[in-house]
């Protein structure tokens, strides 16, 4: 194994090199340096040109400015004992000052954004492959081909237009109209329809019902003005923190025990309390507060599990946890929606921001920074998910389908296991393997930024600098970005070739 | 799986069921949030203005080589003031609150410089004779280290952009604290209003980083005391670049402007809070925020109210796209000091070096047609340029049109063209438009001059080139040449263009009196005079037929109807020059 790590590792780094060699030429040839300064009249035009040259070695032929660059970022690979010297970009700033700067940026962006995709994705790719050739199936296929297909800078326009200008537009006034209120209890009820499926009958319950409620709902919360100042309410909180409760006792152990259950339910039911009991020190918490109540949860969590988990003291421990960090982002949520109605005053009821991550100058409580920040991340977030969504759904559907093909899956079940368990034991393991590659070329691909996505939504991030030095034919902050982004996509191919070995034995034998 | 599809029915449940009930839950929650409210900002003048910039502010210094550039002038507009500036259609501006100058004598030139007596920098020192005097030797003195560059001449002490108009000036003879200065030139110059920055920048900050008093200073250039001004040189061409958001400290960045800079969020926006010292009037607004925003991005952020000014470079998309909001925003059309024009090249050989075929090439472009269908969308007001160094908004531009242009290339003649054509029997001749690519606008403006000129028996091939500047250099590439100049408001900046194997001047064009007159110019003071040889000049160019001007670029400036005092600039000042008069009205 480690003669395997070595010989990834030693052929990586040269593969780099030479990648950085040609990024390095690209660059260089990418355009003309000096246009902006030719068609410019200015008295010192020729003096402009002059420096320009000196800044950027222009009078070395570019293979050899390479060497001249590669001197300084050798440096890097070194880190305390050289300096690490990436070079300047045309406004004379520290390339590395730049990088520091942008990657931040870039993380707090995409990383949300994957991460949810990859649940999203994942959890969909897996249901849809349970219910394959079902109207599910259909309907998740079509969609996700349909959101892979857009034009990620026209869903992000699109969704400026509409999800922030018209959304904080209408905020103005917000009421549903009953007749909007009819069109979405419709799809809603279709929606439902399609996920429950069954005879004629149960369809038409199902649209019924969905289509009463959600419909109704959106009715009653325009009559009663729930969208001036939005919030979750104890009953909301209450009903969901049971339902996970149920869900994650569902996923981990199933309802043969009810011990699982029990630790679950008073999981739910401390978190309850605690929204009473919490109320002074969730007033204006700091993060620390906040990181700090979810290791408490963790711990609770493991407690109950552990008192009351019984024989399944594993499962117990696990759904107990998660469903305390469940109603603890209940909480979360409530918090964040209970200062909308004093944030959404600060910046004059635009609520929905277009651009930047953050409001200029804000100030305000821990709960509306963080709506802020919310505000700022939720459109580009969604153009990225909508965008990586097709990738997981299709990838893990066909990767499930594939497993539960298998002699083992049948032998599973011919020894009469609950499908639950074949499913989750057997089936949702095996099927995980293929996907771990997909997962590293992912987070790599986060290291590169979003090119478009930051763009449209003016966060100054990774894949800006790039873009924006590339048109300037600006080789430093080009190649630093490069290396940050080459280094990345090497590294995590190298970490899923690893990880491959390790989860998969016959990898390692060949 | 019949249970599993109950599992499923009952979460359908439970989700509607939350919804519904959510409805009782939006008016419980106020109590616990209203505890750490803070007040919305409210500053005595109506709340921050936001402005657009679409690239990140890098330094304190914009004379130096690094920091000159259009996007720290966005910023240093409202922070560093200098004797005068350039008004919105680029006319010179005096600017009295900070100083007045005069010209005391023509010959020798001397101009008289006098500060004035309240103008201090937002840290209490007065600003004098000291800056100035640093500003000479940054630019004028001519000090170069002992180094060697790469190109074999001494590298400069002070590393500026340009020295032009500077190096005719005497060292100015001056005390520490004095408030008035004169500058004595070697020869007349023409320009000689804007030899001095518009920004001044501090010498006693610049003094205190090299570790000496300004006294020092001052003495160390009068004695040209190299050793003396080495760290000062280090400072000064480097010490007040910043990395993103790496805001220096207040002491280093003073203010001589209406506006000192309070912060700067890396990526995100830089915040002006009006100098408390300023001398002038006070600003009509208090605080500035200037966010860093794509140019493409800035119509919608000004529709969400994220910004409140935007000017972004024309398209006509983007001129239908501000139309389209209507009243929720106010447009402000107007031009760009920025001039496109078809330049011909006349080198020997070249089929543009026989005055009747640029006669015949004149005769049929389009010019009216191509101002009509191609910039009116985006400025009803845009007319046909026929002048090169006068914009048709500058007062002497009718004036000069009515001596230098008698009018003939107005419309397209197609039946003289064709004459011209066929009597030098050059019927068919491919001629060569280079232009910059991609510029959908140039494409346009070449078809359109194609579907003309090709009726006159020309052929016009379209040659689009990535790479414009050394495209043009290239003599062999192209018969005619669409670009445009962008205008500096320096008069004497022409002289490069056409006299005589000149850098900009690759055509080969040469003409003795237009070379005369342009001598004479760039040592003449007097304004008629200097009108009198421009007038020459153009009549000349025209007579020539050395290039034919088109049109100056539209330009657009849109901003919230909260706002006023904003004005279109067609200078390369940026929307940002009069940042001191925006105004919100609610």
């Amino acid at each position: 194994m480690l003669v395997f790590i070595v010989r990834r590792v030693i052929v990586s780094f040269f593969i780099l090199l030479a990648a950085t060699f040609v990024m390095y030429l690209l660059t260089a040839n990418a355009g003309n340096p000096l246009g902006d300064l030719q068609e410019s009249r200015a008295p010192n035009r020729e003096a402009l040109i002059e420096a320009r040259i000196r800044l950027l070695n222009l009078d070395t032929p570019a293979p050899l400015r390479y060497f001249i660059w590669l001197k300084g970022a050798a440096g890097c690979l070194v880190p305390f004992a050289m300096e690490c010297d990436l070079g300047q970009n045309l406004q004379g700033q520290d390339v590395t000052a730049l990088l520091g700067v942008a990657l931040p940026q870039t993380l707090q962006l995409v990383i949300a954004a994957t991460v949810l995709a990859m649940v999203l994705g994942i959890t969909v790719g897996i249901v849809t492959a349970l219910r394959q050739y079902s109207s599910l199936d259909y309907t998740v296929t079509f969609s996700a081909f349909l959101f892979f297909s857009l034009p990620i800078f026209w869903v992000a326009v699109l969704l400026k237009e509409y999800g922030a200008i018209r959304f904080n537009d209408w905020l103005a006034d917000p009421s549903v109209p009953i007749g909007v209120a009819v069109v979405l209890g419709v799809i809603s009820g279709l929606f439902w329809m399609i996920v429950i499926s069954g005879d004629r009958t149960r369809r038409l319950t199902t649209f019924a019902a969905a289509f009463v409620a959600s419909a109704g709902a959106l009715w009653l919360l325009s009559e009663t003005r729930w969208f001036e100042d939005p919030g979750l309410g104890i009953i909301v909180i209450a009903v969901t923190a049971v339902g996970i409760a149920f869900l994650t006792t569902a996923l981990v152990a199933g309802f043969t025990y009810r011990n699982v259950l029990y630790a679950a339910l008073a999981s739910a039911g401390i978190g309850i309390v605690c929204h009473f009991a919490l109320a002074s020190v969730l007033d204006d918490p700091s993060g620390l507060t906040i990181v700090g109540l979810a290791l408490v949860t963790v711990a609770v969590g493991l407690g109950l599990g552990y008192g009351l988990g019984g024989l399944q003291r594993r499962q117990a421990m696990q759904a107990a946890v998660l469903t305390g960090l469940g109603t603890g982002a209940l909480l979360f949520l409530d918090r964040l929606l209970g200062a909308w109605d004093t944030y959404s005053d600060q910046v004059g009821g635009r609520v929905i921001a277009t651009i930047g991550a953050r409001t200029p100058n804000f100030d305000g409580t821990f709960w509306e920074q963080g709506l802020d920040r919310a505000t700022h991340l939720i459109l580009p977030t969604i153009a990225i998910v909508l965008i990586s969504f097709a990738t997981y759904t299709r990838y893990t559907r066909s990767s499930m389908l594939e497993v539960l093909n298998q002699d083992y899956v049948r032998t599973a079940r011919s020894k009469g296991l609950a499908e639950r368990g074949v499913i989750v034991k057997h089936a949702f393991r095996n099927a995980m393997i293929p996907i771990t590659t997909l997962m590293a070329f992912d987070f790599a691909g986060v290291l590169s930024g979003a090119v478009i996505t930051e763009n449209v939504f003016g966060w100054t991030g990774l894949g800006r600098l790039f873009a924006d030095s590339l048109r300037a034919v600006d080789p430093n902050p080009v190649m630093g970005f490069f290396l940050i982004a080459g280094t990345a996509a090497v590294l995590f191919n190298m970490l899923a070739d690893i990880a491959y070995a390790f989860l998969d034995p016959r990898i390692r034998l060949s | 799986m019949t249970t599993k599809r109950r599992g499923m029915a009952f979460f359908a449940v439970l989700t509607a069921g939350a919804l519904a009930l959510s409805a009782c839950g939006g008016d419980d929650d106020d109590s616990g949030s209203g505890s750490g409210d803070t007040e919305a900002p409210s500053g005595s003048s109506g709340g921050p203005i936001t402005v657009a910039s679409d690239t990140e502010f890098t330094s304190y210094n914009g004379n130096s080589e690094t920091g000159n550039g259009t996007w720290n002038a966005f910023v240093l507009n409202g922070v560093q003031d200098g004797f005068w500036d350039y008004g919105p259609q680029g006319e010179i501006v005096r600017n009295e609150a900070f100083g007045t100058y005069e010209m005391t004598s023509e010959n020798p030139l001397t101009v008289r410089y006098t500060f004035a007596e309240d103008a201090v920098w937002s840290d209490g020192t007065a600003i004098d004779c000291d800056d100035l005097l640093l500003e000479w030797a940054t630019q004028g003195a001519g000090y170069e280290t002992a180094e060697i560059g790469e190109d074999g001449n001494p590298v400069p002490l002070f590393r500026v952009p340009g020295t032009t108009g500077y190096d005719l000036v005497a060292k100015p003879t001056c005390q520490p604290g004095d408030k008035e200065v004169e500058f004595v030139y070697s020869e007349p110059f023409a320009d000689w209003q804007q030899v001095t920055n518009t920004s001044m920048l501090p010498a006693h900050t610049v003094a205190e980083q090299a570790g000496i008093t300004p006294e020092d200073l001052v003495t160390a250039i009068q004695n040209d005391d190299l050793a003396a001004l080495a760290p000062v040189a280090e400072f000064w061409n480097t010490g007040w670049d910043m990395g993103p958001g790496a805001l220096l400290d207040p002491a280093l960045i003073p203010s001589s402007g209406p506006y000192v800079i309070d912060s700067w969020e890396a990526g995100q926006s830089l915040t002006l809070v009006a100098n408390e010292s300023y001398y002038g009037d006070a600003p009509a607004t208090d605080t500035i925020v200037i966010r860093f925003i794509p140019q493409d991005q800035q119509v919608q952020a000004l529709a969400n109210g994220e910004v409140d000014v935007i000017a972004p470079q024309v398209n006509v998309d983007l001129v239908a796209s501000l139309d389209a909001l209507g009243d929720q925003v106010t447009v402000i059309k107007g031009d760009e000091m920025t001039w496109e024009h078809l330049d011909f090249n006349q080198t020997p050989g070249a089929v543009m070096a026989d005055p009747n075929l640029r006669q015949a090439f004149a005769m049929c472009v389009p010019r009216q047609q191509i101002v009509d269908n191609l910039i009116k969308p985006a400025n009803p007001e845009a007319v046909v340029m026929n002048l090169r160094e006068f914009f048709p908004w500058d007062p002497e531009y009718d004036q000069v049109v009515g001596e230098a242009y008698g009018g003939e290339y107005d419309e397209p003649d197609i039946e003289g063209a064709k004459a011209l054509i066929d009597a030098a029997g050059l019927a068919g001749t491919q001629i060569r438009v280079l232009r910059s690519d991609p510029n959908p606008r140039r494409a346009d403006t070449v078809a359109a001059i194609k579907a003309s000129c090709d009726q006159a028996g020309f052929e016009i091939v379209d040659t689009p080139t990535q790479d414009l500047g050394a495209g043009i250099t290239d003599v062999t590439s192209y018969e005619v040449a669409l670009f445009a100049w962008a205008g500096s408001g320096v008069m004497t900046s022409g002289a490069s263009l056409y006299r005589t194997a000149e850098g900009q001047n690759p055509y080969g064009y040469s003409n003795p009196d237009v070379d005369a007159a342009w001598d004479e110019l760039v040592v003449t003071t007097d304004e008629t005079r200097q009108v009198e040889l421009l007038t020459e000049i153009e009549t000349n160019l025209w007579d020539d037929l050395f290039s034919i001007p088109l049109y100056a670029h539209p330009g657009v400036t849109a901003h919230s109807p909260n706002v006023e005092g904003v004005q279109q600039n067609a200078a390369q000042t940026q929307v940002s020059f009069n940042l001191e008069e925006w105004a919100r009205t609610s």
